[in-house]
């Protein structure tokens, strides 16, 4: 019995550790801590009852209770009301690796989580609009447990009979804060969102590898990382003529305070030794800025159309992977057919913030490229509005599930979310 | 990119710079707010609590003329307005008061005044209908009525931040007269946004129509008043901008070139000298 | 499964837009005339009294065509509303209660309800003696001055068939 413990050695010597440790077996997914799916993406979840609709082309419209996500300059609009707003989504994400994975099966995995994504809350207050929101804007779920059987080993003159994955993942991002808009002038306004910002991700992975010569071995993996940290968002909106606004927001994430805590058990193939390894970190993981521009032409109050781009810089981050530059569009549109009734629908990109997968490199992460399409219907009562809106988004691309190895897995995303969201008046 | 960059900052840049254009339409307002905005019966019966306290002040400074013919007359003409107005569960009122200058003022709740010096200008029944109907338009549209239930709604979140901090129940309590205050510095002091003139404008082109008068009747007092007096009005939008958009809506609701002007009945009913 | 999910959502969505294309509107208006064509000053075939429901047969910029029980014709889309208007016109008075200058008055239901909202007048002592206080005594006569309908449709008549000029 070996029991070795490393305070800070910091999250990618954790992850390093790791896989030294599993040696050469099967050696199946390893590199999965690396590559949780949507610290690769930066659109995820999209947040709002009429955002979620329109693709997330609201920097430009963002005058609601959703607004302050968005652009905070835009609740200022929300001056003869006060506004809450609640949604919640439901979604399903399927990664689907191709048959290049192990032994030419493929592998499958899927995430679904249910959450309630967004509360805001808007209330005049001295010259502007004061509010608080909530939000999730990405949130993974997965849950795991799958069979190989009859793979090859890297050990001559040996199969694997089994592999046994046990695979549980939770990662979620929070965010919380108070908003103020204020119009500076008939044309131009300007608020500050000051959100405070969570992130837990706990994950679980447990392998078992039987092989034909009757040996066995077992390893399992438990990481938590607790993660705080503030994010302002500064917007503007101005509008250049009596039908168009431009809006543009900045934010930027910093973690203030990161907590990782890695435990690896290990029972290998050629040992009745269990090895056994706690290790603590305390890197920081970088946040890029991220600069929203948005238009919106209204051309009648049955109409509405939106596009924006957003930009994401690059990052240097050495315990959570660099992040390249990421540009990402959104567009789209809102129709009112009665003053009871609105549909709206939007298209969106949702691009890879990862380089992309280069031949002959190891423990790349996944690098895929999302499209995707939104519809949602809207009912108004009085004082009140009910949203039930879908969004579908599929993106091909590539992966290196094995570490330390040099093949390439195609992987072809695919997500739904389902939504339901409401907002009040008082 | 950074094309698209430089753009959006160009525009952002002239924009500032060419500073503040009056005159946006609320262009903000989607279809859906006719049914989530749509007053309860207890907002009206606050509106025309309210509307009744400050037309009372009003006539406190500028008494009814004594003139029961005329009083009627201008009442009719209202009233035949008021059937194709919306928002039935008003009574709208008409009178004319008498005040210095060339005027027309509308209270929440239904209560429509034109100074009869005003009336002096006034050649025919459709422009007495265009100037009644514009002021109808601002009582249907509710805009002096937001900024009650704006006040209300403000305050109510002081009161019940006092309350919850251990203040007196009657903290926060609003009263009548502040109300009342609000709509008199609104009809007298800031006066109504240019989006709202419009809105007033657009209203008034479709109900004189539709109540069968001459939708030029409006511009046309307009243009006297500019021509005779100028345009001196703190709280409208230039003439030339208002006779513009004026012709414009006559255009857009195939209303311009018909309709009758009540020249006669106009002349019989009102001897006002300007 | 996952693919299906999805396209059942679109569906179910599908299936509402079209089955809530067609909206029913009211009549807000007291009365209001119903043209052959969505133009003022085109022959009139029929006049809808307020609170009628009618169905939204098409919209043409600022118009409506609608259909009531027996007529078909075109209205300003201003006239209509998605709701059913109130059955009665408020009262400008809480209660039956007059204005009389010296009366301090209570909260009735009417305004105690409008508290809610921030309007109030209980603890409001009317300055009587002040420039500001309002002439009730004015209000209350011109209040007493109301037209009769039929004389009101007379009145418009009367300019509609060109009597008037």
């Amino acid at each position: 019995m070996d029991t070795g413990t490393a305070a800070a050695a910091g999250f990618l010597g954790m992850c390093m550790s790791l896989r030294r440790a599993l040696g050469c077996l099967a050696a199946l997914f390893v590199a999965a801590p690396l590559a949780w799916a949507d610290a690769n993406h930066y659109v995820n979840v999209l947040v709002g009852e009429r955002a979620a609709g329109m693709a997330g082309a609201y920097v430009a419209v963002s005058d609601d209770a959703s607004g302050m996500f968005y652009n905070p300059a835009g609740i200022s609009f929300a001056r003869e009301t006060s506004l809450s707003a609640s949604m919640n989504a439901y979604r399903l994400v399927r990664d689907e690796y191709d048959g290049r994975v192990l032994g030419g099966q493929g592998w499958e995995r899927t995430s679904s989580s249910l959450l309630p994504n967004y509360f805001g809350l808007t209330h005049p207050l001295g010259a502007g609009v004061l509010g608080f929101s909530y939000a999730v804007p990405d949130s993974v779920s997965t849950d795991q447990d799958q069979v190989f059987e009859s793979l090859p080993a890297s050990i001559p003159g040996v199969k694997v009979d089994r592999h046994r994955i046990n695979f549980n993942e939770q990662d979620t991002l929070y965010l919380f804060g108070p908003s103020y808009g204020v119009e500076l002038g008939p044309r131009l306004s300007v608020g500050l969102t000051l959100y405070a910002q969570r992130r837990t991700t706990e994950f679980i992975l447990s392998q078992l590898v039987e092989l034909s010569d009757g040996r066995f071995q077992l390893s399992s993996r438990y990481l938590d990382v607790d993660e705080w940290g503030i994010r302002p968002m500064v917007g503007f909106m101005v509008a250049p003529t009596d039908r168009i606004a431009l809006g543009v927001s900045v934010a930027h994430a910093w973690v203030l305070h990161s907590d990782a805590r890695s435990q690896v058990t290990l029972k290998p193939h050629d040992t009745n030794d269990v090895f056994e390894e706690v290790l603590d970190a305390d890197d920081r993981r970088r946040y890029p800025y991220e600069v929203r521009f948005g238009v919106a032409v209204f051309p009648s109050q049955n109409w509405l159309i939106s596009a924006d781009a957003m930009y994401d810089s690059a990052t240097r981050d050495p315990a959570f992977g660099d992040r390249r530059v990421t540009w990402n569009g959104a567009i789209g549109l809102e129709y009112y057919w009665s003053p009871s009734w609105a549909v709206r629908a939007g298209m969106f990109s949702d691009r890879a913030n990862t380089p992309e997968v280069r031949n002959g490199g190891t423990d790349q992460m996944e690098h895929v490229d999302r499209y995707g399409a939104s519809l949602s219907l809207t009912r108004f009562r009085r004082g009140a509005s009910l949203t039930f809106g879908v969004i579908y988004a599929r993106g091909k691309g590539e992966a290196q599930l094995v570490g330390g190895a040099t093949d390439i897995q195609d992987v072809t995303e695919t997500s739904i979310t389902a939504f339901l969201a409401a907002s009040y008046r008082n | 990119m950074r094309g698209g960059l430089l753009v959006a900052v160009t525009l952002l840049a002239s924009v500032w710079s060419s500073g503040v254009i009056a005159g946006p339409v609320d262009c903000r307002r989607r279809a859906c707010a006719q049914v989530m905005d749509a007053p309860t019966a207890e907002d009206v019966a606050v509106e025309v609590r309210v509307g009744r306290e400050a037309v009372g002040r009003i006539l406190r400074r500028h008494p009814l003329v004594d003139d029961p013919d005329l009083q009627r007359y201008v009442n009719l003409v209202g009233q035949s307005l008021a059937l194709a107005a919306p928002r039935g569960e008003l009574v709208f009122r008409f009178a004319v008061i008498e005040a210095p200058g060339v005027n027309a003022y509308s209270t929440p709740g239904g209560y429509v005044v034109v100074t009869r010096e005003a009336l002096g200008v006034m050649r025919d029944e459709a422009e007495l209908a265009g100037v009644l109907a514009h002021e109808i338009g601002h009582v249907v549209a509710g805009h002096v009525a937001k900024d009650l239930r704006l006040a209300g709604r403000s305050r109510g979140l002081w009161a019940s931040l006092i309350r919850l901090v251990g203040g007196g129940g009657s903290a926060g309590e609003v009263g009548l007269r502040e109300a009342t205050d609000t709509v008199m510095e609104r009809l007298f002091n800031r006066g109504y946004r240019v989006e709202e003139e419009l809105d007033a404008d657009r209203f008034a082109v479709t109900l004189t129509s539709a109540a069968g008068y001459e939708a030029e009747g409006l511009g046309r007092f307009l243009e006297r008043v500019a021509e005779t007096r100028g345009t001196a009005s703190p709280t409208h939008p230039p003439t030339t901008k208002r006779l513009g958009w004026l012709r414009d809506l006559i255009k857009e609701y195939g209303s311009g070139g018909h309709g009758h002007r009540g020249s006669g009945r106009f002349s019989r009913n009102v001897h006002v000298s300007p | 499964m996952f693919k299906n999910a999805g396209l059942v959502a679109l569906g179910v969505m599908g299936l509402g837009l079209v089955a809530w294309a067609g909206g029913q509107q009211y009549v807000q208006s007291r009365k209001v005339n119903l043209w052959v064509a969505p133009r003022f000053g085109t022959q009139v075939v029929g006049r809808l009294e307020r609170g009628v429901a009618v169905e939204v047969m098409e919209e043409n910029g600022r118009w409506a065509r609608v259909r009531a029980a027996r007529v078909e014709g075109w209205v300003p889309r201003m006239v209509l509303g998605p709701r059913a208007p109130a059955e009665r016109p408020a009262e400008p008075v809480e209660g039956a209660g007059s204005w009389a200058p010296d009366a301090r008055r209570r909260a009735s239901a009417v305004v105690g309800a409008g508290a809610t909202r921030g309007v109030r007048s209980s603890g409001v002592r009317e300055r009587l003696n002040s420039a500001d206080a309002p002439d009730y005594r004015a209000v209350e006569e011109w209040e007493r001055q109301s037209a009769e309908p039929d004389e009101v449709e007379a009145f418009q008549r009367e300019l509609q068939e060109g009597r008037a000029e």
